[in-house]
């Protein structure tokens, strides 16, 4: 009995290694970030169409040239939702996309606030610093007084 | 630069090693170092962070100075040889393990950061080092999981003081890897004849092709379970007290590492009551393990869990007051394919729970091999009853993978114990190699 499992489980590691090295397959395919061998793969899996970067292509053409292509990794990026927003459910999806497009397009640095954004000044007193150079992200309105906006049809804004 | 923060955790490990224990320089205790490290680096972070919303100044570099002038100038450690005449015995093996962990390491190394695991302990390694205030992020929905325990992500955060390249942050998440490989092969060497291939079977787990790239901190925590494990069963052999520090104080860290890490003290300790109960000469042993790993993991788990619970945390991915029978059962119909799946191809439980079944095992040293990483599967198996994700299956398809994972270091040490052919007779070197 030993022996037949000892070859039940040699025969189960071989088809895994070669599940494993079409991993490493498609892992090279995936260099860089946001390849087109990444875009291949997240078109395969129906479960992550939000992160598919053909889903929020509209949005990101918009804010690149609001930005002028601006923007790297290093610059921090926060994404502000209004205190008292509720968000209707055929809206949802926009605001959707805005925070995956922010956390793909600029990520890691991230912060989700939920405050008053009358000023930039109130961003800061309620919800937290805003480093310098930082990029403000938000959904449902078109401006921040002290920083300098931009909107999108789709009702997102960003400001610097 | 970024091999200077992995030389100094390992360095500092190295140090509370020595206070703990009488180190040999040999596989178990090089992965034992650079665990221990690792828990100093959380516990320098934690303290700056909480007492003082700051980044922890450089006392880790005199910190890890100091364990590198222990080791080379005050007290050369006595090296393990047996470890490397063990690789010598199987060169052809010894060779393709190399190859294969090469061959992990570069895929680890070239990818890019497009996958959502990483980014979320990697972003909140950044964001911890820009705002260095747990209760401000906690309070706030984004980077995901606020409530995550911050062991790994105050690793990275340490890696970030000394780099930004991607390559560079990848190299604790490889250092866990391979600590892993460490103690399987430790475990394995003096019990079977091929302990090198095993371990290279192990290594090349099709789950590590997949996860070791994304640099999830489940191999973090797989690590210090096998770690902690390791040394709790070189207790129950030696009856050595210093055995039992060390083996303690790695579970201690333990649900520092991932929210799981509380159901994992909680199997280990239901692991040792059952032994407690069967297995009659071992008792004085089982409980003084017992009374102190619930000791030890339930003040780190404090620790951290306090916070939250403090500060109110959003919600995780789990909550006991919806259970959800209905689509928990559906899940579980596909839950035979899902272990196939590419995402971890865990095709070896499946032996493994046959092997279970032939030998029935009597409660021995082995128990904790076997027993716990099937009552962590069934446990947390069970928690998707009380998922909060909108998807039931979607939320099993995307994690019970990684949560197996984090015991499969345990289950290929007990299949390799029980499937490969033993050693018929030990040299007294290698019998005593790993209770040293």
């Amino acid at each position: 009995m030993r022996k037949k499992l000892n070859t039940a489980f040699h025969i189960v590691w071989f088809a895994g290694l070669i599940v494993g090295i079409l991993t490493f397959i498609l892992f090279l395919l995936t260099v860089p970030h946001n390849s087109p061998g990444q875009r291949w793969l997240a078109s395969l899996s129906p479960s992550n169409i939000y992160h598919h970067p053909a889903f929020y292509e509209a949005e990101r053409q918009d804010f690149e040239a609001l930005l002028g292509n601006e923007l790297d990794m290093d610059t921090p990026a926060y994404l502000v939702i209004h205190q008292d927003e509720t968000i209707p459910p055929e809206q949802i999806e926009a605001r959707e996309r805005l925070r995956l497009l922010i956390r793909d397009w600029v990520y890691p640095v991230v912060f989700e606030y939920r405050c008053a954004v009358d000023s930039a000044e109130a961003i800061a007193s309620q919800c937290g610093p805003i480093a310098e150079g930082g990029v403000v992200m938000g959904w449902g309105f078109t401006d921040i007084p002290g920083l300098e906006c931009a909107s999108n049809p789709r009702r997102q804004f960003v400001c610097r | 630069m970024p091999l200077i923060p992995l030389l100094t955790t390992w360095l500092i490990g190295w140090l509370v090693l020595a206070l703990l224990h009488r180190p040999r320089l040999g596989p178990a205790a090089i992965g034992t170092a650079w665990l221990l490290g690792t828990g100093v680096v959380y516990l320098a972070h934690y303290g700056a962070m909480l007492l003082f919303q700051a980044n922890p100044p450089p006392v880790l570099l005199f910190a890890g100075a100091a364990g590198g002038a222990l080791m080379l100038l005050i007290k050369r450690p006595a090296i393990d040889k047996a470890a490397w005449q063990a690789l010598r015995r199987e060169p052809l093996a010894a060779l393709l393990l190399l190859g294969g962990v090469g061959a992990v390491t570069l895929v680890a190394l070239l990818n890019g950061l497009g996958h959502d695991g990483q980014l979320i302990w990697l972003g909140r390694a950044i964001a911890y080092h820009q705002i260095p205030d747990y209760a401000f992020h906690l309070a706030r929905p984004f980077p995901l999981h606020p409530d995550y325990p911050p062991l790994f992500i105050h690793q990275y955060q340490w890696q970030f003081n000394f780099t930004e390249s991607v390559a560079g942050l990848k190299l604790p998440g490889l250092a866990f890897y391979l600590t892993t490989l460490l103690f399987i092969f430790s475990l394995l060497r003096g019990s079977i004849q091929s302990p090198v291939k095993w371990t290279l079977l192990a290594a090349l787990l099709p789950i590590y092709w997949n996860q070791t790239p994304m640099a999830q901190a489940d191999i973090p925590l797989g690590a210090f379970i096998i770690g902690s494990v390791y040394w709790l069963h070189t207790y129950l052999r030696t009856r050595q007290a210093a055995d039992w520090r060390v083996g303690v104080g790695l579970a201690a860290f333990i649900p520092a590492v991932k929210f799981e890490g509380l159901v994992i003290i909680a199997c280990l300790v239901l692991v040792l009551l059952g032994m407690m109960w069967r297995w009659h000469d071992a008792r004085p042993y089982l409980r003084r393990m017992f009374i102190s790993v619930i000791i030890a993991a339930g003040f780190t788990a404090l620790m951290w869990y306090g916070i939250t619970l403090t500060v109110g945390a959003p919600a995780g991915d789990f909550s006991l007051s919806h259970p959800r029978p209905g689509e928990f059962v559906s899940a579980l119909v596909g839950l035979p394919l899902m272990l196939l799946s590419p995402y971890g191809f865990h095709a070896i439980w499946y032996v493994f729970v046959a092997a279970i079944i032939w030998r029935r095992p009597r409660i021995d040293t082995i128990t904790l091999f076997w027993l716990l990483p099937l009552l962590y599967a069934g446990a947390m198996l069970a928690a998707y009853l009380f998922s909060n994700w909108i998807d039931l299956t979607h939320h099993m398809r995307t994690s019970y993978y990684r949560l197996l994972l984090q015991m499969t270091p345990l289950v290929m040490v007990w299949l390799g114990w029980t499937l490969a052919d033993p050693v018929s007779t030990l040299t007294p070197d290698e019998a005593t190699a790993d209770q040293k």
